[in-house]
Protein backbone atom coordinates (compact mmCIF):
# COMPACT_ATOMS: atom_id res chain seq x y z
CA UNK A 1 0.00 0.00 0.00
CA UNK A 2 2.84 2.38 0.87
CA UNK A 3 4.50 1.75 -2.49
CA UNK A 4 1.23 2.50 -4.28
CA UNK A 5 0.77 5.75 -2.39
CA UNK A 6 4.38 6.76 -3.03
CA UNK A 7 3.98 6.08 -6.75
CA UNK A 8 0.77 8.12 -6.97
CA UNK A 9 2.28 11.02 -5.03
CA UNK A 10 5.41 10.95 -7.22
CA UNK A 11 3.26 11.24 -10.35
CA UNK A 12 1.29 14.09 -8.76
CA UNK A 13 4.48 15.96 -7.88
CA UNK A 14 5.91 15.47 -11.37
CA UNK A 15 2.76 16.87 -12.98
CA UNK A 16 2.35 19.74 -10.50
CA UNK A 17 5.95 20.76 -11.22
CA UNK A 18 4.81 21.46 -14.78
CA UNK A 19 2.56 24.14 -13.31
CA UNK A 20 5.23 25.60 -11.03
CA UNK A 21 8.01 25.66 -13.68
CA UNK A 22 6.11 25.85 -16.95
CA UNK A 23 7.66 25.56 -20.38
CA UNK A 24 10.64 23.33 -19.58
CA UNK A 25 11.85 21.33 -22.58
CA UNK A 26 11.89 18.07 -20.63
CA UNK A 27 8.08 18.03 -20.44
CA UNK A 28 7.94 17.51 -24.20
CA UNK A 29 10.44 14.67 -24.32
CA UNK A 30 8.93 11.34 -25.34
CA UNK A 31 10.80 9.38 -22.66
CA UNK A 32 9.49 11.70 -19.93
CA UNK A 33 5.88 11.21 -20.97
CA UNK A 34 6.41 7.48 -21.46
CA UNK A 35 7.82 7.37 -17.93
CA UNK A 36 4.76 9.17 -16.54
CA UNK A 37 2.37 6.82 -18.36
CA UNK A 38 4.34 3.72 -17.31
CA UNK A 39 4.38 4.88 -13.69
CA UNK A 40 0.61 5.28 -13.80
CA UNK A 41 0.10 1.81 -15.32
CA UNK A 42 2.29 0.30 -12.58
CA UNK A 43 0.26 2.14 -9.94
CA UNK A 44 -3.00 0.88 -11.46
CA UNK A 45 -1.70 -2.72 -11.50
CA UNK A 46 -0.54 -2.39 -7.91
CA UNK A 47 -3.92 -0.93 -6.89
CA UNK A 48 -5.66 -3.94 -8.42
CA UNK A 49 -3.42 -6.25 -6.40
CA UNK A 50 -4.13 -4.30 -3.20
CA UNK A 51 -7.86 -4.49 -3.90
CA UNK A 52 -7.63 -8.27 -4.22
CA UNK A 53 -5.71 -8.53 -0.94
CA UNK A 54 -8.68 -6.83 0.75
CA UNK A 55 -8.75 -4.53 3.74
CA UNK A 56 -8.94 -1.36 1.68
CA UNK A 57 -12.24 -0.05 0.29
CA UNK A 58 -12.43 -0.55 -3.46
CA UNK A 59 -13.91 2.94 -3.93
CA UNK A 60 -10.97 4.52 -2.09
CA UNK A 61 -8.55 2.74 -4.38
CA UNK A 62 -10.65 3.76 -7.36
CA UNK A 63 -10.50 7.40 -6.30
CA UNK A 64 -6.75 7.12 -5.85
CA UNK A 65 -6.18 5.57 -9.26
CA UNK A 66 -8.64 7.81 -11.11
CA UNK A 67 -7.11 10.92 -9.50
CA UNK A 68 -3.62 9.79 -10.44
CA UNK A 69 -4.85 8.94 -13.93
CA UNK A 70 -6.34 12.40 -14.33
CA UNK A 71 -3.05 13.96 -13.32
CA UNK A 72 -1.17 11.68 -15.71
CA UNK A 73 -3.48 12.57 -18.59
CA UNK A 74 -3.06 16.28 -17.80
CA UNK A 75 0.73 15.96 -17.68
CA UNK A 76 1.11 13.83 -20.80
CA UNK A 77 -1.33 15.99 -22.78
CA UNK A 78 0.65 19.07 -21.77
CA UNK A 79 3.83 17.45 -22.94
CA UNK A 80 2.57 16.00 -26.21
CA UNK A 81 -0.28 18.22 -27.42
CA UNK A 82 0.41 21.67 -26.00
CA UNK A 83 2.12 24.28 -28.18
CA UNK A 84 5.77 25.15 -27.55
CA UNK A 85 6.52 28.06 -25.22
CA UNK A 86 6.72 31.31 -27.14
CA UNK A 87 7.08 35.02 -26.54
CA UNK A 88 4.43 37.44 -27.77
CA UNK A 89 6.04 40.69 -28.83
CA UNK A 90 3.86 43.76 -29.14
CA UNK A 91 4.57 47.29 -30.16
CA UNK A 92 3.70 49.95 -27.56
CA UNK A 93 0.00 50.75 -27.86
CA UNK A 94 -0.72 47.74 -30.03
CA UNK A 95 -3.17 44.98 -29.27
CA UNK A 96 -2.05 41.50 -30.31
CA UNK A 97 -4.54 38.69 -30.81
CA UNK A 98 -3.38 35.42 -29.21
CA UNK A 99 -5.44 32.52 -30.47
CA UNK A 100 -4.10 30.09 -27.83
CA UNK A 101 -5.58 32.29 -25.12
CA UNK A 102 -8.79 33.06 -27.03
CA UNK A 103 -8.07 36.70 -26.26
CA UNK A 104 -5.74 39.59 -26.92
CA UNK A 105 -2.80 41.24 -25.19
CA UNK A 106 -2.71 45.03 -25.04
CA UNK A 107 0.73 46.54 -24.74
CA UNK A 108 1.09 49.89 -22.94
CA UNK A 109 2.22 53.12 -24.53
CA UNK A 110 4.17 54.32 -21.51
CA UNK A 111 7.48 52.70 -20.63
CA UNK A 112 7.47 53.43 -16.89
CA UNK A 113 6.23 50.38 -14.95
CA UNK A 114 4.55 48.91 -18.01
CA UNK A 115 1.63 46.60 -17.46
CA UNK A 116 0.37 44.35 -20.25
CA UNK A 117 -3.37 43.65 -20.21
CA UNK A 118 -4.93 40.38 -21.21
CA UNK A 119 -8.49 40.67 -22.50
CA UNK A 120 -10.45 37.41 -22.67
CA UNK A 121 -14.06 38.03 -23.65
CA UNK A 122 -14.11 41.31 -21.75
CA UNK A 123 -12.38 39.91 -18.67
CA UNK A 124 -9.25 42.00 -18.08
CA UNK A 125 -6.11 40.75 -16.34
CA UNK A 126 -3.01 42.83 -15.73
CA UNK A 127 0.41 41.23 -16.10
CA UNK A 128 3.02 43.44 -14.48
CA UNK A 129 6.78 43.08 -14.10
CA UNK A 130 7.49 39.80 -12.35
CA UNK A 131 3.84 38.89 -12.65
CA UNK A 132 2.64 35.36 -13.32
CA UNK A 133 -0.83 34.52 -14.47
CA UNK A 134 -2.63 31.33 -15.47
CA UNK A 135 -5.14 31.71 -18.30
CA UNK A 136 -6.88 28.66 -19.75
CA UNK A 137 -4.09 26.07 -19.92
CA UNK A 138 -1.27 28.59 -20.24
CA UNK A 139 1.05 30.42 -17.86
CA UNK A 140 1.80 34.02 -18.77
CA UNK A 141 4.78 35.93 -17.46
CA UNK A 142 6.36 39.22 -18.36
CA UNK A 143 9.86 39.28 -19.82
CA UNK A 144 11.86 42.36 -20.72
CA UNK A 145 13.57 42.76 -24.06
CA UNK A 146 15.29 45.58 -25.90
CA UNK A 147 13.27 47.53 -28.45
CA UNK A 148 14.28 50.62 -30.37
CA UNK A 149 12.26 53.83 -30.54
CA UNK A 150 13.18 55.65 -33.73
CA UNK A 151 12.72 59.29 -34.51
CA UNK A 152 12.89 60.32 -38.17
CA UNK A 153 12.97 63.79 -39.65
CA UNK A 154 13.80 65.26 -43.03
CA UNK A 155 16.93 67.33 -43.66
CA UNK A 156 15.17 70.44 -42.27
CA UNK A 157 14.18 68.66 -39.09
CA UNK A 158 10.48 68.20 -39.92
CA UNK A 159 9.10 65.00 -38.40
CA UNK A 160 8.24 62.16 -40.81
CA UNK A 161 5.89 59.18 -40.54
CA UNK A 162 7.48 55.83 -39.74
CA UNK A 163 5.70 52.72 -40.99
CA UNK A 164 6.38 49.05 -40.47
CA UNK A 165 4.65 47.18 -43.31
CA UNK A 166 5.92 43.88 -41.92
CA UNK A 167 5.90 44.79 -38.23
CA UNK A 168 3.46 44.02 -35.42
CA UNK A 169 2.01 47.53 -35.73
CA UNK A 170 1.97 49.37 -39.05
CA UNK A 171 2.06 52.88 -37.64
CA UNK A 172 4.61 52.45 -34.89
CA UNK A 173 7.92 54.24 -34.46
CA UNK A 174 8.99 51.56 -31.97
CA UNK A 175 10.86 48.66 -33.55
CA UNK A 176 10.33 45.41 -31.69
CA UNK A 177 13.47 43.83 -33.24
CA UNK A 178 11.86 40.40 -33.67
CA UNK A 179 14.58 38.82 -35.83
CA UNK A 180 18.33 38.43 -35.52
CA UNK A 181 21.20 39.22 -37.85
CA UNK A 182 24.55 37.44 -37.72
CA UNK A 183 27.40 39.92 -37.88
CA UNK A 184 30.92 38.67 -37.24
CA UNK A 185 29.61 35.74 -35.26
CA UNK A 186 27.35 37.92 -33.11
CA UNK A 187 23.59 37.38 -33.26
CA UNK A 188 22.14 40.87 -33.09
CA UNK A 189 18.53 42.13 -33.00
CA UNK A 190 17.39 43.29 -36.44
CA UNK A 191 14.38 45.16 -37.76
CA UNK A 192 13.36 47.36 -40.64
CA UNK A 193 11.03 50.30 -41.22
CA UNK A 194 9.91 52.57 -44.01
CA UNK A 195 9.72 56.33 -44.38
CA UNK A 196 7.16 56.65 -47.19
CA UNK A 197 7.34 60.44 -47.43
CA UNK A 198 11.07 60.22 -48.26
CA UNK A 199 10.76 56.96 -50.28
CA UNK A 200 13.27 55.32 -47.98
CA UNK A 201 13.58 51.96 -46.26
CA UNK A 202 15.83 51.70 -43.22
CA UNK A 203 17.36 48.54 -41.82
CA UNK A 204 18.41 48.62 -38.19
CA UNK A 205 20.76 46.43 -36.16
CA UNK A 206 20.96 46.94 -32.42
CA UNK A 207 24.18 46.37 -30.48
CA UNK A 208 23.80 46.07 -26.73
CA UNK A 209 26.49 47.49 -24.47
CA UNK A 210 28.47 44.24 -24.43
CA UNK A 211 28.56 43.98 -28.21
CA UNK A 212 29.12 47.73 -28.66
CA UNK A 213 32.31 47.48 -26.63
CA UNK A 214 33.78 45.40 -29.44
CA UNK A 215 33.34 48.22 -31.94
CA UNK A 216 36.44 50.31 -32.43
CA UNK A 217 34.61 53.17 -34.15
CA UNK A 218 32.51 54.06 -31.12
CA UNK A 219 33.64 56.22 -28.27
CA UNK A 220 34.60 53.95 -25.43
CA UNK A 221 32.75 56.12 -22.90
CA UNK A 222 29.40 55.62 -24.63
CA UNK A 223 27.04 54.61 -21.79
CA UNK A 224 24.71 52.41 -23.79
CA UNK A 225 24.74 50.34 -26.93
CA UNK A 226 24.98 51.24 -30.57
CA UNK A 227 22.69 51.31 -33.58
CA UNK A 228 23.56 50.45 -37.16
CA UNK A 229 21.34 52.25 -39.70
CA UNK A 230 21.33 51.22 -43.34
CA UNK A 231 19.24 53.42 -45.64
CA UNK A 232 18.07 52.24 -49.05
CA UNK A 233 15.48 53.37 -51.54
CA UNK A 234 12.03 51.81 -51.91
CA UNK A 235 13.41 49.19 -54.28
CA UNK A 236 16.00 48.22 -51.66
CA UNK A 237 18.89 49.76 -53.59
CA UNK A 238 21.63 51.00 -51.28
CA UNK A 239 22.09 54.75 -50.98
CA UNK A 240 25.71 56.01 -51.22
CA UNK A 241 26.99 56.88 -47.75
CA UNK A 242 23.75 55.39 -46.44
CA UNK A 243 25.19 53.24 -43.65
CA UNK A 244 26.24 54.50 -40.24
CA UNK A 245 26.98 53.08 -36.83
CA UNK A 246 26.15 55.47 -34.02
CA UNK A 247 25.88 55.42 -30.27
CA UNK A 248 22.42 54.74 -28.88
CA UNK A 249 20.43 57.99 -28.64
CA UNK A 250 22.57 59.90 -31.14
CA UNK A 251 21.10 61.64 -34.22
CA UNK A 252 22.73 60.92 -37.57
CA UNK A 253 22.09 62.43 -41.03
CA UNK A 254 21.86 59.63 -43.57
CA UNK A 255 20.36 59.27 -47.05
CA UNK A 256 18.42 62.53 -46.74
CA UNK A 257 17.04 61.60 -43.32
CA UNK A 258 17.90 62.52 -39.76
CA UNK A 259 17.69 59.32 -37.76
CA UNK A 260 17.78 58.74 -34.03
CA UNK A 261 17.35 55.45 -32.24
CA UNK A 262 16.87 55.00 -28.53
CA UNK A 263 17.01 51.50 -27.05
CA UNK A 264 14.51 50.86 -24.27
CA UNK A 265 13.59 47.82 -22.22
CA UNK A 266 10.01 46.92 -23.02
CA UNK A 267 7.83 44.03 -21.85
CA UNK A 268 6.91 40.99 -23.88
CA UNK A 269 4.77 38.12 -22.67
CA UNK A 270 6.10 34.59 -22.44
CA UNK A 271 3.36 32.00 -22.89
CA UNK A 272 4.01 28.46 -21.75
CA UNK A 273 1.49 25.64 -21.66
CA UNK A 274 0.63 24.07 -18.30
CA UNK A 275 -1.51 21.06 -17.43
CA UNK A 276 -5.20 22.00 -17.54
CA UNK A 277 -5.84 23.53 -14.08
CA UNK A 278 -9.37 22.11 -13.77
CA UNK A 279 -8.08 18.58 -14.34
CA UNK A 280 -5.20 19.20 -11.94
CA UNK A 281 -7.55 20.29 -9.17
CA UNK A 282 -9.95 17.42 -9.79
CA UNK A 283 -7.15 14.85 -9.99
CA UNK A 284 -5.40 16.15 -6.89
CA UNK A 285 -8.62 16.14 -4.84
CA UNK A 286 -9.45 12.58 -5.90
CA UNK A 287 -5.91 11.43 -5.19
CA UNK A 288 -5.81 13.08 -1.77
CA UNK A 289 -9.30 11.87 -0.90
CA UNK A 290 -8.50 8.32 -1.96
CA UNK A 291 -5.14 8.32 -0.15
CA UNK A 292 -6.61 9.62 3.12
CA UNK A 293 -9.50 7.15 2.94
CA UNK A 294 -7.09 4.25 2.29
CA UNK A 295 -4.82 5.23 5.22
CA UNK A 296 -7.76 5.71 7.61
CA UNK A 297 -9.09 2.25 6.85
CA UNK A 298 -5.60 0.77 7.25
CA UNK A 299 -5.27 2.37 10.68
CA UNK B 1 -15.94 -3.79 -8.91
CA UNK B 2 -19.15 -3.88 -10.95
CA UNK B 3 -19.57 -2.95 -14.61
CA UNK B 4 -21.26 0.35 -13.80
CA UNK B 5 -18.14 1.64 -12.04
CA UNK B 6 -15.92 0.53 -14.90
CA UNK B 7 -18.06 2.41 -17.39
CA UNK B 8 -18.06 5.50 -15.19
CA UNK B 9 -14.28 5.43 -15.01
CA UNK B 10 -14.01 5.01 -18.79
CA UNK B 11 -16.41 7.94 -19.34
CA UNK B 12 -14.46 10.04 -16.86
CA UNK B 13 -11.21 9.29 -18.69
CA UNK B 14 -12.71 10.16 -22.08
CA UNK B 15 -14.08 13.43 -20.68
CA UNK B 16 -10.68 14.28 -19.23
CA UNK B 17 -8.92 13.65 -22.52
CA UNK B 18 -11.49 15.82 -24.32
CA UNK B 19 -11.04 18.63 -21.79
CA UNK B 20 -7.25 18.67 -22.03
CA UNK B 21 -7.17 18.46 -25.83
CA UNK B 22 -9.78 21.23 -26.23
CA UNK B 23 -7.83 23.40 -23.81
CA UNK B 24 -4.86 23.50 -26.19
CA UNK B 25 -6.85 24.11 -29.37
CA UNK B 26 -6.48 27.65 -30.71
CA UNK B 27 -9.63 29.63 -31.41
CA UNK B 28 -10.55 30.06 -35.05
CA UNK B 29 -11.84 33.59 -34.82
CA UNK B 30 -9.75 36.70 -34.84
CA UNK B 31 -10.44 40.28 -35.77
CA UNK B 32 -7.46 42.35 -36.75
CA UNK B 33 -7.10 45.92 -37.82
CA UNK B 34 -9.31 48.87 -36.87
CA UNK B 35 -12.45 46.69 -36.67
CA UNK B 36 -10.90 44.88 -33.67
CA UNK B 37 -11.90 47.78 -31.40
CA UNK B 38 -15.61 47.72 -32.26
CA UNK B 39 -17.66 47.77 -29.06
CA UNK B 40 -14.81 49.18 -26.97
CA UNK B 41 -14.43 52.68 -25.58
CA UNK B 42 -12.44 54.75 -28.03
CA UNK B 43 -8.99 55.60 -26.61
CA UNK B 44 -7.98 59.26 -26.67
CA UNK B 45 -4.55 60.86 -26.37
CA UNK B 46 -3.60 64.49 -25.93
CA UNK B 47 -1.91 65.84 -29.05
CA UNK B 48 -2.01 69.23 -30.77
CA UNK B 49 -4.13 70.79 -33.50
CA UNK B 50 -2.85 72.53 -36.63
CA UNK B 51 -2.36 75.74 -34.66
CA UNK B 52 -0.25 73.92 -32.08
CA UNK B 53 -2.93 74.10 -29.38
CA UNK B 54 -3.75 71.03 -27.26
CA UNK B 55 -6.43 68.78 -28.66
CA UNK B 56 -7.70 65.23 -28.35
CA UNK B 57 -10.46 62.93 -29.50
CA UNK B 58 -11.97 63.21 -26.01
CA UNK B 59 -12.81 66.87 -26.73
CA UNK B 60 -15.52 65.63 -29.10
CA UNK B 61 -17.31 63.34 -26.64
CA UNK B 62 -21.08 63.66 -27.12
CA UNK B 63 -20.68 63.91 -30.90
CA UNK B 64 -20.57 61.14 -33.47
CA UNK B 65 -16.95 61.23 -34.60
CA UNK B 66 -15.56 60.03 -37.90
CA UNK B 67 -11.89 59.68 -36.96
CA UNK B 68 -9.70 59.66 -40.04
CA UNK B 69 -6.00 58.79 -39.78
CA UNK B 70 -3.96 60.18 -42.65
CA UNK B 71 -0.58 61.48 -43.78
CA UNK B 72 0.40 63.87 -46.55
CA UNK B 73 2.51 61.29 -48.42
CA UNK B 74 -0.45 58.90 -48.74
CA UNK B 75 -2.23 59.21 -52.16
CA UNK B 76 -5.43 57.38 -51.07
CA UNK B 77 -5.69 59.78 -48.10
CA UNK B 78 -5.55 62.72 -50.48
CA UNK B 79 -8.19 61.13 -52.72
CA UNK B 80 -10.53 60.52 -49.79
CA UNK B 81 -10.32 63.94 -48.16
CA UNK B 82 -12.80 65.80 -50.42
CA UNK B 83 -15.43 63.20 -49.55
CA UNK B 84 -14.65 63.61 -45.84
CA UNK B 85 -15.03 67.38 -46.25
CA UNK B 86 -18.38 66.82 -47.96
CA UNK B 87 -19.45 64.47 -45.17
CA UNK B 88 -18.55 66.99 -42.49
CA UNK B 89 -20.85 69.57 -44.08
CA UNK B 90 -23.65 67.14 -44.89
CA UNK B 91 -23.93 65.77 -41.35
CA UNK B 92 -22.86 68.70 -39.18
CA UNK B 93 -26.45 69.44 -38.15
CA UNK B 94 -26.96 65.82 -37.18
CA UNK B 95 -24.20 65.78 -34.61
CA UNK B 96 -21.45 64.27 -36.75
CA UNK B 97 -17.88 65.57 -36.62
CA UNK B 98 -15.11 64.55 -38.98
CA UNK B 99 -11.78 64.59 -37.16
CA UNK B 100 -8.57 64.14 -39.12
CA UNK B 101 -5.46 62.94 -37.31
CA UNK B 102 -2.18 63.33 -39.15
CA UNK B 103 0.18 60.46 -38.38
CA UNK B 104 3.81 61.10 -37.59
CA UNK B 105 4.40 64.33 -39.46
CA UNK B 106 5.41 67.80 -38.46
CA UNK B 107 2.53 70.23 -37.82
CA UNK B 108 3.71 72.56 -40.60
CA UNK B 109 3.57 69.77 -43.16
CA UNK B 110 0.09 68.70 -42.04
CA UNK B 111 -1.17 72.32 -42.04
CA UNK B 112 0.20 73.08 -45.52
CA UNK B 113 -1.36 69.91 -46.88
CA UNK B 114 -4.78 70.49 -45.28
CA UNK B 115 -4.82 74.10 -46.45
CA UNK B 116 -3.92 73.13 -50.00
CA UNK B 117 -6.93 70.79 -50.11
CA UNK B 118 -9.28 73.34 -48.52
CA UNK B 119 -9.98 71.13 -45.49
CA UNK B 120 -12.16 72.89 -42.92
CA UNK B 121 -12.86 70.03 -40.50
CA UNK B 122 -10.66 69.84 -37.39
CA UNK B 123 -7.28 68.17 -37.78
CA UNK B 124 -4.97 66.96 -35.02
CA UNK B 125 -1.25 66.28 -35.38
CA UNK B 126 -0.09 63.04 -33.76
CA UNK B 127 3.65 62.97 -34.36
CA UNK B 128 4.16 59.97 -32.04
CA UNK B 129 1.59 57.96 -34.08
CA UNK B 130 -0.27 56.96 -30.92
CA UNK B 131 -3.71 56.90 -32.55
CA UNK B 132 -2.40 54.79 -35.42
CA UNK B 133 -0.94 52.23 -33.05
CA UNK B 134 -3.88 51.95 -30.69
CA UNK B 135 -6.50 51.86 -33.44
CA UNK B 136 -4.50 49.03 -35.06
CA UNK B 137 -4.13 50.77 -38.40
CA UNK B 138 -3.08 48.31 -41.09
CA UNK B 139 -2.33 51.14 -43.48
CA UNK B 140 -3.42 54.67 -44.33
CA UNK B 141 -6.04 55.97 -44.49
CA UNK B 142 -7.84 54.33 -41.59
CA UNK B 143 -11.28 55.49 -40.53
CA UNK B 144 -13.01 54.81 -37.22
CA UNK B 145 -16.64 55.66 -36.48
CA UNK B 146 -17.31 56.48 -32.82
CA UNK B 147 -20.77 57.05 -31.38
CA UNK B 148 -21.85 59.86 -29.04
CA UNK B 149 -21.03 57.71 -26.00
CA UNK B 150 -17.44 57.31 -27.13
CA UNK B 151 -17.81 53.69 -28.24
CA UNK B 152 -16.18 52.46 -31.45
CA UNK B 153 -18.95 51.37 -33.82
CA UNK B 154 -16.99 50.64 -37.02
CA UNK B 155 -13.45 50.57 -38.36
CA UNK B 156 -12.30 50.70 -41.96
CA UNK B 157 -8.94 50.08 -43.57
CA UNK B 158 -8.37 52.01 -46.78
CA UNK B 159 -10.07 54.89 -48.56
CA UNK B 160 -13.87 55.19 -48.38
CA UNK B 161 -16.31 56.76 -50.78
CA UNK B 162 -18.91 59.30 -49.66
CA UNK B 163 -21.58 56.60 -49.95
CA UNK B 164 -19.63 54.25 -47.66
CA UNK B 165 -19.05 57.02 -45.12
CA UNK B 166 -22.72 57.97 -45.16
CA UNK B 167 -23.78 54.36 -44.70
CA UNK B 168 -21.52 54.12 -41.63
CA UNK B 169 -22.79 57.26 -39.88
CA UNK B 170 -26.43 57.24 -40.99
CA UNK B 171 -27.63 54.72 -38.33
CA UNK B 172 -25.97 56.79 -35.59
CA UNK B 173 -26.75 60.32 -36.74
CA UNK B 174 -29.64 62.23 -35.20
CA UNK B 175 -32.45 63.80 -37.23
CA UNK B 176 -31.70 67.18 -38.78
Amino acid sequence: MTGLLAGCVAIAIAVLLELVWPGQAVYQYGWYNALLATAFVLCAVRARAVAREGGVPALALLALVVGTGALTIAGVANGLFAPDPHVVIGSPGASVRVDDLHGSLSFPLATADPVVRLDRNGSLTEIGAGGFHIAAAFALSQVRRQVLAVDVADARGAHLTVTQPNGSAFLSPVLTMPTQQNIAGMLLPFDTFAVPAAHRVVKVVLFDRRHAEMLKTLRSDSPGGAVLFSVSDEDDRAIPHGIALVADGTTVALGGLRLKGLAIAYPAIRIAAVPVPLVLVLGTLLLLGGAIWCRLRKL
Amino acid sequence: MNRRWIWLVVLFAVALVAVVVIAYLPSGSSANGPAALVGQTAPSFPVVDLAGKPGALADYRGKIVVLNLWASWCPPCRAEMPDLERLSHAYVKRGVVVLGVDQGEAGTRARDFATSLGITYPVLVDDAQQYGRVYAALGLPTTIVIDANGVVRAGFDGALTFAQMSAAVEPLAGKS
